[in-house]
């Protein structure tokens, strides 16, 4: 696990094991992490972006690549 | 044994020759020191503390003297070592008790890792923990000074020990150290509170210590637990504000306020977060003393 992350209401606080580094997501956000930390498929998370913010499955793939490329440069994912 | 109850000149003899050894709180403390100062301050500020002997354990072993050479006879100096080691550089020597003061801080906040370490002022009433971290100016001292002149049991004004093992805070009752406006401001409030000397023109303005109130040796032993997690601002002209603040903001803002958050790492997150599970966080913006008072007794209400 490169991360820590703690979940209240809306917010959520994850903790970079490696770089000791804290961040403020939004409970959302904090949860797909823990998701794709866990090697969730992509249909699943995109499913999941489609449920939460009711957009279409092209903005919702867009959202997930976006979260992707941020977790990455944040080294909270491989 | 209290250090009052050594027999006369025992305290300067310990210190100038070998060392004096006392409990504050959570933390043991020897102390060596020739400095008239030195002497003076322990005496006026440390005299209800318990002795230890030199079989104890003790956690810091601090030295304060005077620099030699040419120096001393136009510009005396003072420095502090802890373990031999000095680091700061020199102060001049009428800011020998603030520089005392300062060190000691320094060394639990550079060793104490069994705790973490939040840049913090801690009280307690009624079995609440209240913690006010806050950047120098926030006003943490002036309000903990204040409290503790109103039934508050003083923990700390300066950091608080938030144990990793059970998640209390434990107590490291120190002289308050007040700066500026608020020396003013407290003796006002406080017209029977105990201070020393005014210390001018340090690093940090004027400074004064403020004798740490009895209840807070009473209870030296006794740690709390943190119920309410308030972030001071105290600014000229406005209206007292008390904001409710999500837990996980606060978390962030206390991050900021731990000195040894990365020498802790995970294990401190940890720490934090367990904290912040158990508080309600507020932010508490404030300028008059007497209403930011009211707006803290509110909360354990």
């Amino acid at each position: 696990m490169l991360f820590k992350v703690y979940f209240w209401q809306d917010e959520s606080v994850i903790y970079n094991i490696k770089s000791g580094d804290i961040h403020l997501l939004s409970s959302f956000d904090g949860k797909v992490l823990d998701l794709m930390s866990s090697n969730t498929k992509q249909e699943v998370l995109i499913k999941k972006i489609i449920e939460a913010y009711q957009i279409d499955y092209q903005d919702a793939e867009d959202y997930l690549g976006k979260l992707y490329d941020i977790y990455r440069k944040l080294s909270l994912i491989d | 044994m209290l250090l009052s109850q050594l027999p006369a000149n025992k305290i300067s003899e310990y210190l100038s020759t070998q060392e004096l050894c006392f409990k504050t709180g959570s933390i043991n403390i020897a102390v060596k020191s020739n400095i008239p100062a030195i002497i003076k301050h322990i005496t006026d500020f440390y005299s209800h503390y318990d002795c230890l002997e030199k079989s104890d354990f003790i956690d810091l072993h601090v030295e304060v003297y005077s620099v030699g050479g040419y120096r001393k006879f136009y510009k005396p100096q003072v420095t502090f070592s802890f373990d031999g080691y000095e680091p700061f550089i020199p102060l001049p020597l009428k800011q020998a008790p603030a520089m005392f003061e300062w060190g000691l801080n320094w060394c639990i906040a550079n060793v104490a890792h069994q705790y973490l370490i939040i840049h913090s002022a801690i009280i307690e009433k009624d079995g609440y923990g209240l913690v006010m971290p806050g950047t120098p100016g926030s006003g943490k001292s002036t309000l903990c000074a204040a409290l503790v002149n109103k039934g508050w049991r003083l923990l700390s004004d300066e950091m608080a020990l938030l144990s990793l093992k059970d998640g209390l805070i434990y107590p490291a009752p120190r002289p308050v150290s007040l700066k500026n406006k608020s020396i003013q401001i407290i003796k006002e409030f406080a017209p029977n509170a105990v201070f020393g000397d005014v210390i001018a023109d340090t690093l940090k303005g004027d400074i004064a210590h403020m004798v740490a109130p009895v209840s807070a040796l009473k209870g030296q032993s006794v740690p709390v637990k943190p119920a309410f997690l308030v972030f001071p601002h105290y600014e000229d002209n406005i209206e007292k504000k008390l904001i409710k603040l999500s837990k996980a903001r606060a978390l962030m803002t206390l991050a900021e306020h731990a000195f040894n958050f990365n020498v802790l790492g995970e294990e401190g997150f940890d720490s934090m977060a367990n904290m912040i599970e158990q508080v309600e966080c507020y932010d508490f913006s404030y300028s008059d003393l007497t209403t930011a008072l009211d707006g803290i007794e509110t909360l354990i209400q």
